[in-house]
């Protein structure tokens, strides 16, 4: 049937389709800085060696392991899941085990849901932004281009198009838009009170505390494309101000058209994968097999909280850590002292008594694994050609293994 | 595995005539005499009991970013007050945990009505891949999918400058087969990109803002095209103009611009609407009735209406935009997706007590009931966007029973009571006739090879129910389901899991098409309108087998 296997690969650390670019051997050349900094990580971490599931169950005593999960009262499954294949795994052994699942810091993923549940949304994926936009306005600050560096170019066409940054950007990040084509104006403003000053500015085509281009660019712009990442707008409540941007935008495709483009990182395959098994995106405890969603009771860090809260009594809980990023085990994790499992590349820096490690492959690398782009729209398969390939079974692999009875 | 199925009434939608009360599950076939030298393995008495193929639905919203993003927003959203104390002692039947369930649910509650194919309509070509995984996750159920082609922007540019044909039918067989199809969709063709441009309403011959081009010479190209390459499922159309008054002239007119009159019409029931009356609303199911009895080559599913909370999505923007302050509860999702089209997603409750909702279920009663030949009228609720699937049990009491159709009729609208026909259509669907508009005319329409018919040969995927007057229950509780000659199913209970099948569409010579994504002009015209390559999103053959799934190609048409 199909004969396209050649040439398909996804960068692995972001979420954004990077494509490896020709003729460059050397990665600081081919990749992205967020790609080089986070393979200086991986370079800089112990050698794994390459291990069978045999040898690793047997050396890292996966008998024993299994049988603290199976025993134990109270479970969490949560981590840092990115792949598909990992999330569909972790859900299932949730579900098996009657498990409370949630993201590691998912709570931008679920301020963005919350007001969306509420109220809706319009929204434009990347690719159609990038091809219709005649206006772009970035909310945000650097530490979005630093997670996502390639953003200016993958939304970069030809034409050079007005981008308006809001919030805090420097002259660098600045510079990153203008390097992509952009006819950019900055504006340093507060992001929370964006909604109202973006509306005066509309309405009276000029605002006073603002450059008159603004108000000329809104009111000329046939499609506006509105880009932010929750996780990167850093202050409380951002679903009430997600709202609020939502009904600007509701308001302007009155008379114009106009779509957010609310971008995130590749922790999106957890919360499609959750929904369509389950009808919910994350922070479900499973009872009987059937999944009890309440984003506010079952978030992991409130699990955790609880969990220290029982004191000896804890002894009886125990939580599995996904980890398919760089990232170390957060010190709120390491300090909860809660009898854990971890699967993933990366040895936790911390042991106490109770801690299993299982070592995998990194998802992405040398073996396929599917991601989703950043705007949740485009699932990609991702095969990372010139990863760290070592010979150890897969994160998806271990959580099939303690789902087996 | 040799299964024996004895004192049954055969129904079956081809070979009505069977007279046979017997019937052997021969590993996955189905025979009519015990092969020399095998002894049965298992046999089944089943007085009082009728034996159908499974069903087959062909448009069923089931995965996908839409689907997805609908579970989202209903989550929580179930309506309770529907949930009857009867339940309590067969829980399988109460109403589904949210309009649009997770894929469990899903396959779990189709196999619970007997059906074992289901189609999703409307993928997104970037997206196909998240709807082949949202169906290899639907459990006991094959898939397969339509990519949504007519508003992809390539295809716009391509059609402006005049491009020769067969260019347009190569690019069409690679976004066929790379997104693996089994069919291509229309949705308000031209009109989802030209609502990107801000145009709020397209007719058929109204021309793109931008391009130029009609949607009635999108239609001609993309019909050709499916018929060069042999497709078995014509071009499955949603055609313009969704739900407004007076839609059944372009509804008629886009029958006529497709490549020699060979089409599906989607949702047909949202299509046909007159603008006469008093709210200036009313049925044109007459004249479209005309069409389908007077065309061997027109095909419709309905769309039929039910009552209650739903969710509505749509590939078709524009349409859902218009619709938004009809939103129960008030909210929307509307996306404009990677330059291929878009997505509207609304909460929606259909009220027996309000005119256009009271007419709408009527319009669609009238195409059931007004079409002579079963084999060419599908049933569907064009779930969720009429009602959920599992109202298929109540649809087909419907039809099959005149009394039960006209207590509800007589809770609608006065107006609708007034000003519609439907109490003089007398006629109540067979078994047979049920048999072929939920089988074996959806797998003649879809080229599916023994499927659909309970003839000697055909996959032994069966369905067992109770006979019993009051249709709705025995279509709502079948008593077995086979699946490949597996007993799955039996009195509320999954016994077994089973193989699983994506369908995929078997193309006539389409070489050139299959190494489109080759030609440099190609690639470069693909990477300069998405920005990366054109294998990124293509789907590869392993991406559809493992875990008890292989590929299976429905029949190109001669």
């Amino acid at each position: 049937m199909n004969d396209v296997n050649d040439n398909r690969s996804l960068c692995s650390f972001c979420s954004l389709l990077c494509e490896p670019l020709d003729g460059h051997a050397d990665f600081g050349e081919t990749f992205c800085s967020r790609r080089n900094r986070e393979l200086d990580r991986l370079r800089s971490a112990p050698p794994l060696p390459a291990l069978s599931v045999s040898e690793v169950e047997k050396g890292f005593e996966f008998a024993g392991a299994r049988t603290r999960w199976q025993k134990a009262q109270r479970r969490l499954v949560t981590g840092r899941i990115r792949s598909v294949e990992t999330a569909r795994s972790a859900v299932r052994l949730a579900q098996c085990y009657g498990a409370t699942i949630d993201l590691w810091e998912s709570e931008a993923t679920f301020e963005s849901i919350a007001s969306m549940q509420r109220s809706g949304s319009y929204a434009v994926s990347l690719t159609e932004a990038r091809d219709l936009s005649t206006l772009i306005i970035v909310i945000g600050s650097d530490a979005m281009l630093e997670d996502y560096p390639r953003l200016p170019i993958a939304l970069s066409k030809a034409e050079r198009i007005p981008v308006l940054l809001l919030g805090d950007w420097s002259d660098r990040a600045c510079g990153a838009w203008v390097e992509a084509g952009f006819d950019v104006l900055a504006i340093s403003t507060e992001i929370e009170h964006l909604p109202r000053s973006l509306a005066q500015s509309f309405v009276a085509a000029q605002s006073m505390e603002w450059d008159s281009r603004v108000g000329d660019w809104l009111q000329r712009s046939r499609y506006t494309s509105v880009v932010w990442s929750t996780q990167h707008l850093g202050f409380l409540h951002a679903d009430l101000w997600i709202d609020s941007m939502q009904q600007w935008i509701a308001t302007r495709n009155e008379t114009h058209r106009c779509g957010a483009m609310v971008w995130g990182g590749l922790e999106g395959a957890c919360q499609q994968v959750c929904t369509w098994l389950t009808g919910f995106p994350g922070r479900i405890q499973f009872r009987d097999g059937h999944a009890e969603y309440d984003p506010y009771r079952h978030s992991a860090s409130r699990w955790l909280e609880r969990t220290r809260s029982l004191g000896r009594e804890s002894v009886d809980s125990i939580a599995i850590w996904i980890d398919e990023s760089s990232d170390d085990l957060p010190n709120e994790v390491i300090e909860s002292g809660i009898p854990m499992i971890v699967v993933g590349p990366k040895a936790p820096h911390s042991r106490w008594e109770t801690l299993h490690w299982f070592p995998s492959q990194r998802s992405g690398f040398g073996a396929n694994a599917d991601f989703f782009r950043g705007d949740q729209v485009v699932q990609v398969r991702g095969c990372d050609p010139q990863g760290i390939l070592v010979e150890l079974p897969s994160v998806a692999t271990w959580l099939r293994r303690l789902t087996a009875p | 595995m040799i299964t024996l199925l004895s004192g049954i009434q055969i129904i079956d939608g081809i070979a009505s005539s069977t007279s046979s009360n017997r019937l052997y599950l021969v590993e996955d076939r189905i025979a009519y005499e015990l092969p020399a030298g095998r002894r049965v393995d298992a046999e089944y008495s089943l007085p009082g009991h009728v034996v159908f193929a499974g069903g087959i639905d062909l448009h069923t919203h089931i995965g996908g970013g839409k689907v997805n993003l609908a579970r989202l927003l209903m989550a929580q959203q179930t309506d309770q007050r529907d949930v009857r104390r009867e339940y309590d002692t067969k829980p399988w039947l109460q109403p589904l945990s949210c309009p649009a369930p997770n894929t469990w649910e899903t396959g779990r509650r189709y196999v619970q009505m007997g059906y074992t194919a289901c189609f999703e309509p409307a993928m997104l070509p970037a997206g196909a891949r998240q709807s082949h995984a949202e169906m290899r996750d639907t459990p006991w159920l094959d898939t397969g999918g339509y990519v949504l082609l007519g508003n992809d922007r390539m295809l716009l540019e391509w059609l402006a400058q005049g491009v020769p044909q067969s260019q347009i039918t190569d690019y069409v067989a690679w976004m066929v087969a790379a997104h693996a199809a089994c069919a291509i969709k229309v949705v308000n063709a031209g009109g989802i990109d030209a609502f990107k441009f801000n145009e709020r309403s397209m007719d058929l011959d109204h021309p793109h803002p931008v391009y130029g081009v009609t949607p009635r010479s999108i239609l001609r190209s993309l019909s050709t095209a499916a018929r060069e390459l042999g497709l078995a499922h014509p071009l499955h159309v949603h055609c313009s103009n969704l739900g407004m008054a007076g839609n059944i002239r372009s509804t008629l007119a886009t029958i006529d611009a497709v490549d020699e009159g060979r089409i599906h019409l989607a949702h047909a029931q949202y299509h046909c609407y007159g603008d006469e009356g008093p709210h200036g609303f009313s049925s044109a199911a007459a004249q479209l009735v005309d069409r389908v009895n007077t065309s061997d080559r027109l095909t419709i599913d309905v769309g039929q209406v039910l009552f209650g909370q739903t969710v509505t999505l749509s590939a078709d923007t524009m349409h859902q935009y218009a619709n938004r302050q009809h939103a129960s509860p008030r909210k929307a999702i509307f996306q404009d997706l990677e330059c291929q089209a878009g997505c509207g997603i609304l909460p929606f409750r259909y009220r027996q007590s309000q005119y256009v909702h009271g007419l709408q279920w009527a319009i669609g009663m009238e195409l059931f009931l007004r079409i002579e030949d079963p084999m060419r009228v599908f049933l569907t609720t064009d779930h969720p966007n009429g009602g959920p699937f599992t109202g298929y049990p109540h649809l087909i009491r419907l039809l099959m029973d005149y009394e039960f159709r006209m207590s509800i009729f007589e809770q609608l609208h006065p107006d609708v009571k007034r000003t519609s026909s439907l109490a003089s259509l007398r006629r109540e669907y067979s078994l047979h006739e049920i048999a072929k508009m939920t089988r074996s005319g959806p797998a003649a329409a879809l080229g599916l090879q023994g499927r659909g018919t309970l003839q000697a040969g055909g996959l032994a995927d069966v369905v067992v129910y109770r006979n019993d007057r009051n249709y709705e229950a025995m279509f709502g509780d079948p008593v077995m389901v086979f699946r490949r000659g597996i007993l799955v199913y039996r009195r509320g209970e999954f016994l077994n899991d089973c193989p699983k099948m994506t369908i995929v569409a078997g193309m006539r010579d389409s070489d050139s098409g299959r190494g489109w994504h080759r030609v440099k002009k190609h690639r470069d015209a693909w990477q300069k309108q998405y920005g990366y390559t054109p294998e990124k999103l293509a789907i590869a053959n392993d991406e559809l087998q493992g875990e008890g799934r292989s590929i299976e190609e429905n029949r190109p048409s001669p």
